[in-house]
């Protein structure tokens, strides 16, 4: 705690009132509190009118199946995702699909001209790259409300650094068609596993949900 | 990999091996021994009661058991890795509610001296949810004047507040307006007018971070932003109406205007959205390449990327940081008024009449410039604080006037269906833990087991065994949040109360919850 202050002189009075503006009164606040009201009010009748139509489903037993090479696995507060395939360009699709099939329902999502789009991505190292690769498909989905249907990966070049064109179909995110899953806060380095073999390559990513 | 992301070998032990690093003080605590792992500078120590320790423990046999392979770091191995960082006082401490996260654990509390040109700011110390906080509001409601209303309320403020993935904010903001609310905090809130002046006065740092920098946060992080205002998130973030079940200290209650028995209050947990993510991811990723220039920098993990206090990074960190800050008072002011107004609407009242006023806001995400003593001497200090809130004791400085005498209200946010409390600071609390005390429950199961091993109906059956009601957006969520995949909530203020770092004021059970 701050030593006590030191004994100071009070300012000196003011004798004259000065005669600038009046404060401005209150009814000025309420009614700014009031206008947004009813800015506020009108959204809220849309939300309201749309929660009664019900949210979208999809079917139960579609849920239990995952549609692609990929599971999410346990972990304390967040979410490990696992993906696959026969080598890295495959795995690293079936990673984009195995996030946007936590964030919504895969099947949900259907294939629309407005929702491609085309990324180049860069990393010093695959890591990296791995990590710049999911953030750019999650910018898309919180910046530009683009979610994903298939992604395809291709990589041009590994070294000195990892270069690829990654290619993506979806739409357009609306909570009248697409279900809300969870939301994924970030992406993390927190024990990321790449395992490459000449046949098949795993990868483990944890996010922060 | 980097030379930098390399890790020190650690030894690999046993779980009795490593025990013998720790040991018990006292009923409460337990202290962490240098050695625990390699280049520790001070001591580590957690709160846990007896209830609490052997999920601690189970994290360090877990790891022990997968001898280095795969899994992840215990909770009090993160504490131990965050006591090696440079410029680090006093020791680094747990919260009850601690679990294992990025970097620092969940719970975790870590005094850095800014004097000292090596401390350093570490933003996995602040967590990627920038200022994630609870809000309390009261009202001069009775559970039995809301009793009958009960699903209609819920329903009410679930069309009011938009909620989980993807869900835009009803409230107007244009990309001019998201600048001025990064920079003025709640003054923002309040010149719009979607706050009230003495809501203000309630809130930690009045509700704004003078040190932001709204050019600090980048244009990815603003994009993620603008769109967000004003909504409430998935996950663990809700929005519930309580009411007061016990009050076990009533003249602190009464100051604090919840000091009757049946009372409704609203409580509102969010954060900083897209935003705070946002800025916390990019701050990483630079401190990251900060780090490969400054061998000085290297640690024990790779998650607790760092940045000198002094450096560009640091203090451009800690500028964004602050805006992203000032972001979520006004995410949380302006859901306010919307609790305010699905209220007013129900009742046919105005939020005056109600008096609904904010009795305070905590921040559980953040780091902060703060005095505190340390070995007899007053020091200046950047205390982060991740999933642990300040508990200010009576008669400090910053906390408002009408709270000088009970000490800070701190707001413990329980799970879907259990209870949550009102706690006010010690000064024990202000010498021991440098002001600070446990943030919720704490997860204790993965939310994928949750899921497995809990069924959908079962859980709202269970809620609606106890009179509570629920609007959630997303069905997968019911599981995961549900009271079975946290801590008790009632061991953690327990620990915290016996300890002495807090203690209890009112306890508040729900009767409507609001989810993502």
């Amino acid at each position: 705690m701050a030593d006590a202050p030191s004994w100071q002189p009070l300012p000196p009075r003011r004798r004259k009132r000065q005669k600038s503006d009046p404060t401005p009164s209150v009814s000025a606040f309420e009614q700014k509190a009031k206008a947004n009201a009813e800015a506020v009010a009108a959204n809220v009748a849309q939300r309201a009118a749309a929660n009664a139509r019900g949210r979208p489903e999809v079917a139960e037993a579609t849920k239990k199946v995952m549609h692609g090479d990929y599971e999410h696995l346990d972990h304390t507060a967040d979410v490990q995702f696992h993906a696959w395939g026969v080598d890295f360009e495959k795995a690293l699709e079936a990673l984009g699909c195995c996030l946007f099939d936590y964030v919504t329902e895969i099947v949900s999502i259907n294939e629309t001209e407005e929702g491609a789009r085309t990324h180049e991505i860069e990393g010093a190292d695959m890591k990296k790259f791995i990590f710049r690769f999911l953030d750019e498909l999650l910018y898309a989905f919180t910046g530009d409300d683009i979610a994903c249907r298939t992604v395809s990966v291709k990589v041009h070049q590994r070294e000195p650094i990892f270069k690829a064109t990654v290619r993506t179909t979806g739409e357009k995110f609306d909570l009248e068609k697409h279900p809300q899953g969870t939301e994924v806060k970030a992406i993390t380095y927190s024990a990321m596993q790449i395992h490459e073999k000449p046949d098949r390559c795993d990868l483990y990513v944890i996010v922060d949900i | 990999m980097s030379a930098f992301g390399q890790k020190v070998a650690a030894p690999v032990r046993t779980y009795e091996e490593e025990m013998k690093f720790l040991s018990r003080n006292d009923a409460t605590s337990w202290t962490i021994k240098p050695g625990f792992v390699p280049n520790m500078r001070v001591e580590g120590r957690f709160y846990v009661n007896s209830a609490l320790e052997d999920l601690v423990f189970d994290e360090l046999k877990q790891q022990c058991a997968a001898a280095g392979h795969g899994g992840f770091l215990p909770a009090i191995k993160q504490i131990a890795n965050v006591a090696a960082l440079p410029g680090i006082v006093g020791c680094s401490m747990g919260m009850p509610d601690l679990h294992s996260g990025y970097g620092f654990t969940i719970g975790g509390v870590a005094a850095f001296d800014c004097d000292d040109p090596e401390a350093v700011v570490s933003p996995g110390g602040v967590g990627f949810d920038i200022n994630c906080g609870v809000r309390l509001l009261r009202t001069n409601l009775f559970e039995k004047d809301i009793s009958e209303h009960r699903e209609t309320l819920a329903q009410q403020l679930f069309d009011h507040i938009p909620v989980g993935v993807g869900s835009r904010g009803v409230i107007p903001t244009s990309a001019s307006a998201l600048d001025a609310a990064l920079e003025l905090g709640m003054d923002w809130s309040l010149r719009e007018g979607y706050a009230w002046v003495e809501d203000k006065e309630h809130c930690e740092e009045h509700g704004r971070m003078l040190s932001a920098d709204p050019s600090k946060v980048s244009r990815r992080a603003k994009k993620r932003g603008l769109p967000q205002l004003g909504t409430l998130g998935a996950g663990n973030h809700y929005c519930e109406i309580q009411i007061v079940d016990e009050v076990h200290d009533e003249w602190a209650a009464r100051r604090m205007g919840i000091g009757e028995k049946g009372q409704v209050v609203v409580m509102i947990h969010s954060g900083s959205r897209g935003l705070g993510h946002q800025v916390a991811t990019d701050a990483l990723l630079g401190m990251e390449r900060a780090a490969e220039k400054d061998p000085g920098l290297k640690n024990n993990d790779r998650q607790l990327a760092c940045a000198r206090i002094q450096s560009e990074e640091g203090q451009d960190y800690l500028k964004s940081m602050a805006a992203a800050a000032n972001y979520a008072w006004v995410n949380r002011s302006s859901m306010t008024f919307l609790v305010r107004q699905a209220f007013a609407k129900q009742f046919g009242s105005t939020p005056d009449d109600l008096d609904m006023k904010v009795v305070y806001d905590v921040s559980h995400n953040i780091a902060k410039t703060e005095e505190h003593l340390v070995d007899g001497k007053m020091k200046t200090l950047l205390v982060h604080r991740k999933g642990a809130t300040r508990a200010f004791p009576p008669h400090h400085p910053l906390i408002p006037v009408d709270y000088q005498f009970t000490g800070q209200p701190v707001l413990i946010g329980g799970t879907m269906g259990t209870c949550s409390y009102v706690l006010a600071g010690t000064d024990k609390g202000m010498r021991q833990t440098f002001g600070s005390t446990c943030h919720g429950a704490g997860r204790a199961q993965s939310r994928n087991k949750t899921r497995r091993t809990l069924a959908y109906e079962d859980v709202l059956a269970n809620l609606d065994k106890k009179g509570i009601s629920i609007r959630i957006a997303s069905p997968k969520l019911v599981m995961e949040e549900a009271p079975e995949a946290y801590k008790d909530v009632t061991s953690v203020v327990d620990t915290c109360h016996d300890a002495g770092i807090s203690n209890k004021v009112v306890k508040l059970r729900p009767v409507a919850v609001i989810k993502g």
